[in-house]
């Protein structure tokens, strides 16, 4: 069954495919969103919500590791037989898929409100779509390779963030619990829609050359991702006041707006029009994850033309809804819903069906 | 790709095998007929006549006048042919050449002909002898024109293949330099040897390039682009897919660093595959320089790699779109050298860039000399009217000009000429665009970059996929000490190249 | 694939010909390099824009327009009309705003474009203008360069001193939403020539209540331990003589390294400040015979006498004002939030009832090179 040989990646591009498939557009208002809800202790948030990720990452693992060279859609039709697999599967492709749209909606939409106003929103999106259709329509290890490149590429964007360190001010983060626990606690849902994402290993683990490491290497990129997270939301508290912060819809934009040098000003526009290579990644998995599994359910090899028709989909779709910031964030928040049915219930039940679908087998050998 | 199959499938073969296997004849009369007849319309054919010492059998020389060496020839072979030596074998004095052979075929009697041999034909054998006189006009080893070094050897290719192996041979003395040759095309017949090193190169790589020349199927090749073209990976890329070299001192590290040579026979160049990106910024004096100048030196190459690349569009970019991030003292300055200009940023900018490259290439055409001559004029001249007449901006041609001498910097004229080519879509898109349209550009190329490979091997690499031993050799270089492996980019089946100690001053 | 590309390419094609609807062409953008915001005697709002020109033939470099318009977005559309070409906000230096506007309340909501669209600027410098904003926007200074940089270079540089703040956009927005702290800008005036006077302080609605001088603005900053520049002081010594002509009790000095540190309490119903400053100064100028290796202490005494009599005085006039420019709220949410928490939206009177005690302590630590 291994026919991945040719597309197998190494634990860096393991670990960096799942951190880019979590940071997307959602760190630039989550700054904002955790403050709505916990007010200055919404950075613990983070923290919290990333030990349930880790918990909900590791049971995909532990269910993925009984069957080490089935990707998800071999392991439905294993587990669930032929059809009813491929019926299972078919929400969790669409998932990947409507995932895939929406980051790059959001992103259209930052990059329509800071750049170009007057231009319509289908050509942003066929602007995306030429190099991703380039880069999808390869194996996992190009998306791999891309991965890493571009990771390693902006690996300075976060120390950018450093030059606002004038007015920072260590006073506004005081005091700790401010409101006790339960602002803290109403904040982690906020955080779902950033860190969703770790559902890609249940596509990626197949092609893992070092599978002992799985668990290892996603807990690292997880981590990678909760560091990430937590430093920009703590520069941003820093540098915003308590109660500023809620007004400004970026946080992270409108701080870097305020960074200027003597050859340079408007840092912001820079900063997000690099930030593509970042969020890039993103779609790029997601979408390859839709297009490889869609290819995989009719049985083709090759996935150039679902990748084709996906991306003229998405174009046709933007053309069609013409999505204001408004759409965009009800599909945010409905993405939110989903995930957080495909991170934590489907891990949850995926394992405990398999324990006993194992436990039945054995005793039907036996 | 089916319609050029198409018209190769339908390529008519000219001899049939049974007429090419035909026998030699007996009689030499018959023999010279039938020469004479293969080669109709041929004044350079010569045919000798003469009784061979010391029976006085008649024999008869045949050989192209230009291709052989007279002198060998007249000395070597028919003197002793005709007054004879000491040393006798069947039947005739034995001339005093080493490179001889026995042909029983026409078909390898009309190839070694046209070869340069020269053969022997005696009255009454059904075989000929071919003589190895091979001389031509031969250009003297010259330092390579386009990659002048000042540190490496002055040495470079010529258009004899065996005297490139033999450059080559000089600098690695080993016997695990294999060579393999092979010929291509149907009438060039080219011969094409490929260089590797056994112990070092991987088995797959060299089994993928000989298949790939195997497979070329065409009537000649005369030069090693040529070859190149027909073996890439990706033949839409606008980057070379191999390295290719006049200098035998960097194919030498080359294959030292596991890759293969292949020397293509008339053509004074030879491609170096597999290449990477990264590689096409390095050059053969990186070596020899001190790694410190060294680094600044590469880190150069790779800032004058952005700008070549991007300093048109992001110009164009932020003059028409995104003026917001120029401070606001540039911002009057462009925009006060602007106010004079009729034309879009777009226009202006592909008419300065357009005006160079003709200057380059008109510079290439015509002597020296008068080739700086069109480059003064041209660069003072031109740019400085053109300003005043208020053609273009101040800055415009500031941008151009840095934008030209940074494409120059790069030691492969290919990846400059690349870089050139490709700085022209970034400024469409940085004109359509702004800055969004520039970083969709580069995410493009990036995204080709990472997917593109050269003789299946990565092309991005070490960048992608990420391979952090070779970064001591990339941007920067490290002390040659620190650098005991191989660089992983091209799968060397040995790692190791030296041994990590190296002697300290007084530790001696 | 080989049918899909083409046609991919052509469809590529045809919407990058509607592309390029967003350029705008540098020498045609007309920029907001300043802007103006007063209120006429009917209180109608007038604004002024002053843009810059590029063309050669013009002889002045700058075009300055004023209307009377409601909102700023909408004066925009009127100022189109006349000025050469597009307007925008991406490059503005100051905001200059009349005093009158500045005294009532919600002048804020102006400014609201600027904040809006992402593509205007947000380090624009808010200045207060004692008289009327469009007076000193239509000034064409003869031997300064264009008024606009000028002006932020003014500004600027006092700012390096200290003598005034320097308030973005920015940061006018993170005070006027921050509960703890109330906003304070550059004030100017027009007296001939342009005159940065000091600093203008707002109350918690945004609206003017007084305005304080370079001496007292070195003051604020220092309690804001917003220590960056120069601080450099001349203080009288109160018990030497006072000199006829020229000062005989006069020395100045100015301060190297500054630390605050603002201890929060709360007791008997009101919060106190116990706000320890520690200097490090340098003398630079001393009219009076002194031998500083001596009776240094008594000089340093001294210094800090002078020191907390202002730093008191200064106090008591934002504590009378009811205002908070030094951000003492920010203390007190961080140090004593239950406390806080009741009071955060009248914070200005909260502080008005605390008691703000300032310790300073001075070391001379050079003499310079004259005994």
């Amino acid at each position: 069954m291994r026919t991945y040989a040719m597309n197998e990646i190494t634990l860096m591009q393991y670990i960096l495919l799942v951190h880019g498939a979590q940071v997307g557009t959602g760190i630039l208002s989550l700054p904002r969103q955790l403050a709505e809800t916990s007010g200055t202790d919404g950075w613990m948030c983070i923290i919290i919500a990333w030990a349930i990720n880790c918990l909900a990452g590791t049971l995909m693992l532990l269910s993925a590791r009984k069957y080490p060279d089935f990707t998800i859609i071999d392991l439905f039709n294993y587990l669930f037989g032929k059809w009813f697999g491929k019926l299972l599967i078919f929400p969790l492709i669409c998932y990947f898929g409507f995932f895939g749209i929406d980051i790059m909606t959001n992103t259209m939409l930052y990059i329509k409100a800071w750049f170009l106003p007057k231009t319509p929103e289908y050509v942003i999106i066929l602007l995306f779509a030429i190099p991703s259709f380039l880069i999808v329509r390869n194996g996992l290890r190009i998306q791999a390779r891309y991965v890493v490149l571009s990771f390693f590429m902006m690996l300075w964007m976060p120390f950018f963030l450093l030059f606002s360190m004038d007015s920072w001010n260590v006073l506004h983060l005081l005091p700790l619990f401010k409101e006790g626990w339960g602002p803290v606690i109403q904040g982690v849902p906020k955080t779902i829609f950033a860190y969703t994402g770790i559902e890609v290993v249940f596509f990626i683990y197949p092609f893992l050359q070092k599978k002992q490491y799985a668990i290892h290497g996603f807990l690292i990129g997880n981590s990678l991702t909760m560091l990430y997270y937590l430093y920009v939301t703590l520069v941003s508290f820093l540098f915003f006041t308590p109660d500023g912060i809620t007004s400004v819809n970026q946080p992270v934009l409108s701080l870097l707006k305020n960074i200027e040098f003597r050859f340079l000003e408007r840092f912001d526009m820079i900063f997000l029009s690099l930030y593509l290579f970042v969020v890039s990644k993103c779609w790029m998995i997601f979408i390859y994850c839709t297009v490889y599994s869609t290819s995989r359910l009719l049985n083709k090899q090759d996935h150039t033309s679902h990748a084709a028709l996906y991306f003229l989909l998405a174009i046709a779709v933007i053309y069609v809804v013409k999505p204001t910031w408004n759409i965009a964030d009800e599909w945010q928040t409905t993405l939110s819903y989903l995930g957080t049915v495909v991170l934590y219930v489907l891990p949850v039940g995926l394992y405990l069906y398999i324990r006993g679908f194992e436990r039945f087998h054995r005793v039907k050998t036996r | 790709m089916r319609f050029f199959d198409k018209k190769s499938a339908a390529t008519d073969q000219p001899h049939n095998q049974a007429e090419e296997d035909r026998p030699i004849h007996q009689a030499l009369a018959q023999n010279i007929e039938e020469v004479k007849r293969s080669f109709p319309a041929a004044p350079d054919l010569t045919i000798f006549q003469f009784d061979t010492a010391p029976h006085g059998t008649p024999g008869a020389l045949v050989f192209l006048d230009g291709l052989s060496d007279k002198n060998s020839l007249n000395s070597h072979i028919l003197r002793p042919l005709m007054y004879g030596t000491q040393e006798v074998q069947k039947d005739i004095s034995l001339p005093t050449i080493s490179g001889c052979r026995i042909l029983t075929t026409w078909s390898d009697v009309e190839n070694a002909i046209l070869q340069g041999e020269s053969l022997l034909f005696l009255d009454g054998q059904q075989e000929v002898t071919a003589y190895d006189t091979k001389g031509w006009p031969q250009r003297g080893i010259e330092d390579p024109q386009l990659e002048s070094s000042l540190k490496g050897g002055h040495q470079g290719f010529v258009e004899t293949g065996m005297q490139n192996i033999s450059l080559i041979r000089r600098y690695i003395p080993n016997l695990n330099l294999r060579i393999s040759e092979q010929k291509i095309g149907r009438r060039g017949k080219t011969n094409v040897w490929i260089l590797y090193l056994e112990d070092i190169a991987h088995p797959e790589v060299l089994q993928e390039l000989e298949t790939r020349l195997s497979k070329v199927d065409v009537d000649a090749v005369i030069n090693t682009g040529e070859l190149a073209e027909f073996i890439e990976d990706n033949p839409f890329s606008p980057f070379p897919q191999f390295i290719m070299t006049e200098r035998p001192d960097s194919a030498a590290s080359q294959l030292l660093a596991g890759r293969f040579v292949v020397i293509v026979d008339r053509s004074p160049s030879v491609i170096i595959a597999p290449a990477t990106f990264t590689s096409f910024l390095q050059s053969v004096d990186d070596y020899s320089t001190r790694w410190l100048v060294t680094s600044f030196i590469r880190l150069l190459r790779f800032i004058a790699l952005f700008i070549a690349l991007l300093l048109p569009a992001t110009y164009i970019a932020f003059i028409s779109y995104n003026y917001e991030v120029i401070p606001i003292q540039l911002f009057l300055s462009v925009a006060e050298s602007r106010a004079r200009v009729p034309f879009p940023p777009l226009i202006e900018a592909l008419m300065m860039e357009i005006m160079i490259e003709m200057m380059r290439e008109a510079g290439i055409r015509l002597p020296a000399p008068v080739g700086q001559t069109i480059g003064i004029v041209g660069g003072i001249v031109v740019g400085q009217a053109a300003v005043q007449a208020g053609i273009v901006s101040n800055i415009m041609v500031i941008v151009v000009a840095s934008t030209a001498i940074a494409s120059f910097i790069f030691p492969s004229y290919d990846m400059g000429t690349a870089v050139r080519l490709l700085r022209f879509p970034m400024m469409l898109m940085a004109s359509l665009f702004g800055i969004v349209g520039i970083v969709i550009g580069c995410m493009t190329l990036v995204g080709h970059l990472v997917a593109l490979e050269s003789l299946g091997t990565p092309y991005g690499s070490p960048l992608a996929p990420l391979r952090l031993v070779d970064m001591k050799d990339t941007f920067v270089r490290l002390p040659l000490w620190t650098m005991f492996r191989r660089p992983t980019s091209t799968r060397p089946i040995q790692k190791i190249r030296m041994r990590r100690e190296r002697p300290r001053g007084d530790q001696r | 694939m080989r049918k899909i590309l083409p046609l991919l390419l052509s469809l590529t094609l045809i919407s990058f010909t509607t592309g390029c609807m967003d350029r705008i062409i540098i020498e045609e953008v007309s920029l907001a390099l300043l802007v103006g915001i007063d209120l006429d005697e009917k209180n109608n709002l007038v604004l002024s824009i002053s843009s810059p020109v590029f063309s050669e033939e013009a002889k002045v470099k700058e075009e300055v327009y004023i209307t009377k318009a409601y909102t700023l977005r909408e004066s925009r559309e009127e100022v189109d009309k006349t000025f050469l070409a597009l307007t925008t906000g991406g490059k503005t230096q100051a905001v200059l705003i009349g005093k009158r506007v500045m005294e009532h309340q919600g002048w804020f909501k102006l400014l609201e474009p600027f904040l809006r669209d992402a593509k205007n600027t947000v380090n624009a410098r808010i200045v207060m203008v004692d008289g009327i904003a469009h007076q000193i926007i239509t000034l064409q200074p003869k031997d300064k360069p264009r008024l606009s940089l000028y002006l932020a270079k003014l500004i600027d540089k006092d700012n390096l001193r200290n003598m005034n703040v320097k308030i973005t956009l920015e940061d006018l927005r993170r005070d006027n939403y921050e509960n703890g702290i109330t906003a304070s800008v550059t004030e100017l005036r027009k007296d001939g020539k342009i005159l940065v006077t000091g600093t203008a302080l707002l109350d918690e609605l945004g609206r003017y209540k007084l305005s304080i001088g370079p001496d007292e603005n070195k003051l604020l900053h220092i309690l804001q331990n917003n220590i960056k520049g120069e601080f450099s002081f001349t203080f009288r010594d109160a018990n030497r003589p006072k000199g006829e002509i020229f000062p005989d009790d006069a020395y100045s000095f100015s301060a190297g390294s500054i630390s605050v540190k603002t201890k929060t309490g709360y007791q008997d119903d009101k919060f106190t400040f116990d706000i320890a400053v520690d200097m490090r100064v340098a003398l630079t100028e001393r009219f009076f015979p002194l031998d500083i290796l001596k009776e240094g202490d008594k000089l340093e005494r001294e210094m800090e006498r002078e020191f907390e009599k202002r730093f008191k005085k200064f106090i008591g006039k934002i504590q009378a004002a009811k205002i908070d420019p030094i951000g003492l709220g920010i203390h007190a949410r961080a140090y004593q939030y239950d406390h806080y928490k009741p009071v955060q939206n009248k914070w200005g009177e909260a502080l008005s009832k605390a008691d703000v005690n300032v310790k300073v302590k001075t070391v001379i630590t050079s003499m310079g090179t004259t005994k």
